[in-house]
């Protein structure tokens, strides 16, 4: 399981994918430095505390929802 | 015993006062500093009791569902009932008389957004503007500040402000026949109690086929309503007064409301799930002396409140 890196409106994602497709728990994802809570579920999607009414499909697809509308997250450039 | 039976209504059929009422009632809240426990202001006060709840886990196994203490298992509905019970009791200490509206947004799913009388100027106010990040510049709650909540914690943070992007992130409102789907489930959840169950609650909290129902009214509202400080909006309790109204119409037609026999609900290492069973009082008011236990709250007419059919 190595990190990946992706940029998303000038912020840096940080994310480990588990080699293990059945590994469900907790899931290392920073946005610019700042650790998210993310739990991979059972059936594969991805939840968090801070997007608490739906479950995503990818873990790139939070973390883009997380800058755009957690207001702590989307602040830090501002 | 209750003093008084309170009369939760359709937000269709409020009158121009009893929108004023409700609107200063939560306005009264916002500006309450000297009743503040955990926030600046008693409003915000509620805002930052739910982030809490989405901090703490709920069962040994909690690390694979993300059931929490109110939501994502079978204490959702009684949690949001005690909530919303107790945050309508400090309206009505500031408003005498007010009573949270119930907003049946199957109507809203077959009616134009301008025909709803729920985001009128003189109610909730209207969308965000598209313009500038979709701060809702309308209405009551125009400019209104908002609280954020630390994810780990549930602890007060940042202040922003209440933001709606009205059906952008999912097209439509939860339609009657959405509804009735999940009425057609005759048991309330089941093992292991979380967001893979199947029954009612988990049909109308959302997960099932999601989101729908109570989540899908979350993203269909957008902006403040999607977080976990998601009470920011005053919109989220007519939400959830809807929610428990349909609740307690599904509950009137199950014996001792359809709620699993206490020590049933375990999870996946058969322990108790906290704060989950029948016997059990809620966070965050379990140290309070009177607080309530689930089974005390199943009964809606018990707790003082009716709905307007």
């Amino acid at each position: 399981m190595s990190p990946k890196k992706e940029i998303y409106k000038g912020r840096e994602i940080v994310f480990e994918i588990p080699d293990d497709d059945n590994y469900v728990g907790e899931i290392r994802v920073e946005i610019d430095g700042q650790h998210l809570h993310v739990i991979r579920l059972e059936d594969g999607t991805y939840g968090a505390h801070l997007l608490p009414y739906s479950n995503y499909p990818s873990l790139l697809e939070l973390a883009k929802d997380v800058i755009d509308k957690v207001p702590q997250f989307r602040s830090a450039r501002q | 015993m209750v003093d008084e039976i309170i009369i939760r209504k359709n937000v269709k059929s409020l009158s121009s006062a009893e929108k004023q009422d409700f609107v200063d009632a939560i306005k009264a809240l916002k500006v309450n500093t000297k009743d503040a426990k955990i926030a600046d202001n008693r409003y915000d006060d509620y805002v930052v009791m739910h982030a809490q709840t989405m901090a703490r886990s709920a069962g040994t196994d909690a690390n694979s569902d993300m059931r929490n203490l109110a939501h994502r298992g079978p204490i959702f509905l009684p949690w949001h009932r005690e909530y919303l019970r107790r945050f309508e009791l400090e309206l009505r200490m500031a408003v005498p008389g007010v009573a949270i509206p119930y907003w049946d947004w199957t109507w809203d799913a077959v009616h134009k957004l301008t025909d709803s009388p729920i985001w009128s100027a003189d109610f909730m106010g209207g969308d965000g503007d598209p313009d500038d990040g979709f701060i809702v510049k309308d209405g009551p709650f125009k400019d209104w500040a908002t609280q954020e909540a630390d994810q780990h914690t549930g602890k007060p943070t940042i202040k922003d402000r209440l933001r709606r992007t009205l059906g952008k992130e999912v097209s439509k409102l939860p339609t009657q026949i959405d509804v009735c789907n999940a009425f057609s489930f005759e048991f309330y959840d089941s093992p292991y109690w979380d967001v893979f169950s199947v029954g009612f609650r988990n049909a109308l909290e959302g997960w099932t086929n999601g989101p729908q129902l109570h989540n899908r009214v979350h993203a269909w509202v957008g902006g403040s309503m999607e977080v976990n400080t998601s009470p920011n909006d005053p919109v989220f309790f007519l939400n959830h007064c809807n929610v428990d109204r349909l609740w307690s119409h599904w509950q009137d037609i199950r014996s001792d409301y359809g709620y699993p026999a206490n020590g049933k609900i375990v999870d996946r290492k058969c322990n108790p799930i906290a704060g989950s069973n029948l016997d059990d009082k809620m966070f965050p008011w379990e140290k309070e002396e009177k607080s309530k236990t689930i089974g005390d709250v199943l009964d809606h007419r018990k707790l003082g409140y009716l709905y307007e059919k």
